[in-house]
């Protein structure tokens, strides 16, 4: 079989490994907070002891909107609000409002718990935060002014470069480097076949990712041209095209208030109407006034990408818009096929736990390609003071990827410690970023590979241990309590211990390894 | 191993060579998208495809410029296009 030409061979070799090598830090965060981000909604039970409560299927929702505006006024104004249903893994109910303020308009999100009628601001304020705090440091998002939502997109964006320049490097030895891999002896080959193997077996699932996370990010370079070339500027044109619901969002002004159907009242009428499909999402769209309507998404959890959508005037009773599932053409699929691949909200929990473990093999596949990066430049052709300088990078990386694991667990465990009320996000926040950067800070003067891997396997075996402790002192929903009654911190408990357990273990290997 | 450096570019043909696969890739790789959507019947499943597509072939651009041997020539080449699909787009636009 024939590969690129020498000389083609060089050039991409060399991009390949200078693009990896800058967005391979950031890439690392993404990777490792997004896998953890795909299980946000089944973490929610677990960091907020207050929603491990039962479904509740009907609430009232005009006394929820005006609660919402009480907080935070704007809400009743609000030309759609939009609310997630809860399910068995989040049983209390998400609510993203737009409000406008000087800087124009923003969403805030809330929790609404049925049972303890609370209503709480999520990130802000004093809602938990550990599952949108990982979830927003998966695109950067703490960066400020969008900053590192657009650094994360152009990652995505180079990450697809990466990929398709490394499978064009490796081609001609992909089928031998596949059968040489083996755990028995590691060497340097042990990682450049790594990188490759893992690579190849993860690459589908990669560029996937690099497609629809640069997609996510940087989607007005996608649309902005198509409005302004082939629209004309018509930019509800469009969108109504790829989302039809869109069309019935018209924010008039001057709509009068009226009165209407109570929303609770709509939603038993889609899903009488409806039977055998779930509502999972509502769009409540112009509240109290003249040109109110509830829309709704009706999907079959069955199948990939089949979701049905309904729009229904709140004043008439009648459908404005009505697509059974499997009804959607290929233009209004696309964006919900993008967002099921993903979010991985396919194939229930098996599907979830083969793309984590896909996304922790890319992780893998990042750290692998820095050390041959290191390893192949630790030679007599580079002068002292290179190696110097690559080795202080490797080791600035190594830091700042692997200190991120402890820091999670700590992120978990004072979620818990850290007494609910005012402030609580704040100061979980503060406390995980700050303590990221101390563990990272600390990692890097133990000067090699060896004893910064050793390190944080040892810090977060013990801290991921203390996971299950801290949820028990909190809560009292100790391991063998929450088995029974709520399978969901049940299961997030024993997946710390677990992986604690294992990570004790292994730096015990890894540390009898280098004693011998 | 490291790459042989004597395949490699100058410094100002590598800053030219990156900027056309960036900027001209993005710009070609956009309009050629705008053009395509043209097409009567499936030129709009098209456009919409360009979600994940644009970034497929601006991958692609961006590999070519690299594997270009002069970094002006294919500036000139991603922005000739560019502007013809741009101008077939600007004109057939509207009816969509």
């Amino acid at each position: 079989m024939k590969g690129l030409g020498t000389r083609a061979y060089n050039i991409l070799f060399h991009t390949h490994t200078v693009t990896g090598i800058v967005i391979s830090a950031i890439l690392f965060v993404i990777f490792f907070a997004g896998a953890i981000s795909l299980y946000k909604q089944e973490l929610y039970q677990w960091e907020d002891p207050a929603a491990r409560i039962p479904v509740t299927d009907s609430i009232n929702y005009e006394r929820l909107i005006s609660g919402l505006d009480s907080m935070k006024t704007g809400v009743k104004e609000a030309n759609e609000i939009r609310v997630r249903l809860p399910s068995d893994a989040c049983p209390v109910y998400t609510v993203y409002v737009p409000l406008e303020d000087s800087g124009g308009v923003y969403y805030s999100t809330f929790t609404y718990n049925p049972v303890t009628d609370n209503i709480t601001e999520l990130f802000h304020g004093d809602g938990t935060t550990t599952g949108e705090t990982l979830y927003r440091l998966h695109f950067l998002d703490q960066v400020p002014w969008y900053i590192g939502r657009y650094v994360a997109g152009f990652v995505s964006v180079f990450f697809a470069f990466t990929v398709v320049a490394g499978l064009l490097i490796h081609w001609k030895n992909i089928v031998s480097k596949f059968y040489a891999f083996s755990f028995k002896k590691i060497t340097k080959q042990f990682w450049t076949n790594a990188h490759t193997v893992f690579g190849m077996i993860g690459l589908p699932f990669q560029l996937m990712y690099a497609v629809t996370g640069a997609f996510y990010l940087l989607s007005i370079f996608i649309l902005a041209p198509a409005v302004v070339v082939l629209f004309k500027g018509d930019q509800e044109k469009l969108i109504t095209k790829i989302y039809p619901p869109e069309a019935f969002h018209k924010h008039d002004r001057n709509a009068r208030a009226a009165d209407h159907m109570p929303i609770a009242v709509a939603l038993q009428k889609i899903r009488t109407d409806h039977a055998g499909y779930n509502v999972s999402y509502l769009e409540i769209i112009n509240p109290g006034k003249e040109n109110a309507a509830l829309g709704a998404d009706l999907v079959n959890e069955q199948d990939f990408n089949r979701e049905g959508v309904v729009v229904l005037d709140l004043r008439s009773g009648s459908y404005k818009l009505e697509i059974k599932p499997g009804e959607k053409n290929y233009v209004q699929s696309v964006l919900q096929g993008i967002s099921k691949l993903h979010f991985a909200t396919f194939g229930g929990w098996l599907l979830k736990t083969l793309y984590f473990i896909l996304s922790l093999f890319t992780c893998f596949v990042i750290i692998s390609g820095v050390l041959m990066w290191k390893e192949a430049r630790n030679k007599p052709g580079y002068s002292d003071k290179q190696r110097r300088f690559h080795h202080r990078v490797t080791m600035v990386y190594l830091a700042v990827c692997f200190s991120l694991f402890p820091a999670t667990a700590l992120l978990f465990i004072s979620e818990q410690l850290v007494p609910s009320g005012p402030g609580h996000a704040g100061y979980v926040n503060t406390l995980f970023f700050s303590c990221w950067l101390l563990l990272a800070a600390t990692g890097y003067f133990l000067k090699t590979e060896k004893r910064i891997t050793v390190y944080c396997l040892v810090l977060g075996g013990v801290l991921a241990c203390c996971v299950p402790l801290a949820n028990g002192i909190s809560t009292g929903d100790w391991i063998w309590r929450s088995a029974a009654s709520f399978p969901y911190v049940f299961i997030t408990d024993l997946v710390w211990l677990i992986t604690g357990l294992l990570f004790l273990v292994l730096a015990a290997v890894m540390r009898r390894r280098g004693a011998g | 191993m490291p790459a042989n450096p004597k395949y490699l570019s100058s410094p100002g043909q590598r800053v030219l060579k990156i900027s056309a696969g960036l900027l001209g890739g993005y710009m070609l790789s956009a309009t050629i998208h705008l053009v395509i959507a043209l097409i009567p019947g499936i030129g709009i499943s098209l456009l919409v495809s360009g979600t994940f597509s644009v970034f497929l072939l601006w991958v692609v651009f961006m590999i070519l410029a690299f594997l270009a041997r002069n970094g002006w020539l294919i500036w000139g080449i991603y922005l000739l296009l560019t502007l013809v699909f741009g101008v077939i787009a600007y004109s057939g636009g509207g009816a969509l």
